[in-house]
């Protein structure tokens, strides 16, 4: 007791207390923002909410229910199949993957059951993680304004988070129902689903070039015919995207991921394309681009 | 503070004092004794604290647009340095003061309507068939009006040109990562992206850009807001409209203009990463 009010009464007079009062609103920000249904993203205007009502709400706010939590992070209802609720989700998710599969190289029903049968295995494999968590975490309740209760909250912070990644990778890729798709396919459907799976990656990647150019578009003042060449030499050289990756965070990185795309474009190329003054510019968006290299390998957006 | 410090900080005080009281004498009698104004002598109400808050706060904001507007400024101006070649030194006065002008009141109209200025807001909402244009617009337009005036002929049809092809562009590029989104969401096969992107170009307003702005999520489900959903949901297959929830869009004209207005909000709040340029001498002459 005597140490709590020794933290308190010196909150505004010296750094450390008033550090671990923000590292507790941030704890607490993560805990509302997933009461919310999800992980906030590093610059999420959310979280940012979420900080000055905890800020506000203090103590009320600092006891946090892990069962709750898990329910809240893998969106389910409490009850008796709630175990069950997101692996249904989960594969239905993949479902959507073999529904296209099906439209695109008409499936014989063989064929889609097999399908099926590794889309359930796949959200099966992805979800048993979950029920790891609630094992080891079912009926605990942490105090995030007590040193060990924040330790024990990042402990479970990133064993969820690391479960939610293994959840998004499946719904963009399952790994058994890829390996499926290629032993059951006869040659013509093989080659079909092939043509379409590179339309939509480059549909996508389209889509982070364009985000991108937007911003070149009105800052160094392009001609159309001066977009169309710089468009072009991004389109010819597409990223590897992990989409799912990319997509967990809504649009942030599309315009980071064209502008890193740029940054590996041969100056050569680039600079006939654009006068002095819009060189200096562009500079300025492939020095971004270079600068953020290594939190896109981190955050497995990209596959190199 | 230590002693030698205070003391030669009292020491320029005394100093500022005598240096005051210097310039109040060389004044002359007359500016000590001359009376008030008659019109400051009528006090004047004074100004409700909120709306002088409010006020200022518009005021702040207005500083942030301004300054991404002047991004936009300059790069409309480089496309006019492109396009139309040498320009008298009057013109290119004329235009950089249009377009200032311009960045300006934009700025200030978005502040307003960012601050929930009622007046503003209303005048906002419009009719839908001829929607409000965006700050970045209004900028682009007024440069392409200077021109048409200062220049004329050719060279201003390219400039207007080229302004309506960016314009243009965005659109695609907001359709496109609309659609891209969708497809993450519930893998479209490239006839739904086709279909989906054409009745997206059919429908298409400022406001449809907030769905690409962050996420939104209901039920661990991504939600579009302000996309119509009569673009999308005919589209798609059963399994997949269960997966995408996608409610009846929100037609009333507030609704319309405040998505309107985060949309124009994100659009500006894109160039943040863009650092404010260097004036170029060319332009001020």
């Amino acid at each position: 007791m005597t140490d709590r009010r020794d933290e308190s009464t010196s909150d505004s007079g010296r750094g450390r207390p008033a550090h671990r009062s923000v590292a507790v609103r941030l704890v607490v920000a993560f805990a509302v923002a997933a009461q919310a249904g999800r992980l906030p993203a590093a610059d999420d205007i959310v979280a940012d909410a979420a900080t000055a009502r905890a800020g506000h709400k203090g103590q009320q706010r600092a006891h946090v229910s892990l069962d709750q939590q898990i329910d809240s992070l893998f969106a389910a209802k409490p009850g008796a199949d709630r175990t069950e609720q997101p692996r249904r989700r989960l594969f239905e998710a993949i479902q959507l993957e073999v529904d296209a599969l099906a439209a695109v190289c008409s499936l014989t029903d063989e064929q889609e059951s097999k399908c099926l049968a590794a889309a359930r295995l796949d959200a099966a494999h992805a979800t048993e993680g979950i029920e790891r968590l609630r094992q080891r975490y079912a009926g605990r309740t942490l105090d995030l304004q007590d040193p060990a209760g924040q330790a024990e909250w990042q402990r479970f912070h990133k064993e969820a988070q690391d479960q939610q990644m293994r959840m998004q990778q499946a719904a963009g890729r399952a790994e058994l129902l890829g390996r499926v798709i290629e032993g059951t396919l006869d040659a013509g459907q093989r080659e079909a689903w092939r043509r379409e799976q590179d339309q939509r990656m480059r549909f996508q990647w389209q889509s982070m070039v364009d985000a991108g150019m937007a911003q070149l578009d009105v800052a160094l003042g392009l001609t159309s015919a001066q977009h169309g060449s710089i468009r072009g030499l991004l389109l010819e050289q597409p990223l590897r995207l992990n989409l799912p990756r990319v997509w967990a965070t809504g649009n942030h990185f599309a315009p980071f991921l064209c502008k890193h795309a740029l940054s590996r474009i041969d100056h050569k190329k680039l600079k006939p394309l654009v006068n002095d003054r819009q060189w200096k510019t562009l500079g300025q968006f492939i020095e971004q681009g270079k600068g953020i290299t290594a939190q896109l390998k981190q955050q497995q957006m990209i596959v190199e | 503070m230590t002693a030698p410090a205070a003391s030669s900080r009292a020491w320029w005080l005394v100093v500022a004092a005598v240096v005051a009281a210097c310039r109040a004498g060389a004044d002359g009698p007359s500016a000590v004794a001359a009376d008030p104004p008659r019109e400051a002598a009528v006090a004047e109400p004074a100004e409700d604290p909120a709306a002088a808050q409010r006020r200022q706060q518009v005021k702040q904001q207005a500083a942030h647009w301004e300054q991404q507007l002047h991004k936009v400024l300059r790069g409309d101006l480089e496309l006019v340095r492109t396009l139309c070649g040498d320009l008298p030194r009057e013109s290119r006065r004329a235009i950089v003061a249009a377009g200032e002008t311009a960045v300006k009141e934009a700025a200030l109209r978005m502040a307003e309507l960012q601050m929930g200025d009622q007046h503003r807001r209303e005048g906002d909402h419009g009719p839908e068939s001829t929607p409000p244009r965006s700050p970045v617009d209004a900028v682009s337009d007024a440069v392409s009006r200077s021109v048409a005036t200062h220049v004329g002929g050719p060279r201003a049809e390219a400039v207007a040109g080229e302004l309506a092809a960016r314009a243009g562009r965005r659109r695609r590029s907001v359709i496109h990562e609309l659609v891209a989104a969708l497809d993450a969401e519930v893998f479209l096969t490239s006839g739904q992206r086709e279909v989906i992107e054409r009745d997206l170009e059919r429908q298409w307003n400022d406001g449809m850009a907030v769905a690409v702005e962050g996420m939104h999520r209901t039920d661990g489900r991504r939600t579009f807001p302000g996309v119509p959903a009569d673009c999308i949901v005919p589209h798609l297959s059963p399994q997949q409209r269960q997966r995408l929830p996608m409610p009846d869009l929100d037609r009333r004209p507030e609704a319309l203009a405040a998505r309107r207005r985060q949309a124009w909000m994100h659009e500006l709040n894109t160039l943040n990463t863009v650092q404010t340029p260097a004036r170029d001498g060319w332009w001020s002459p």
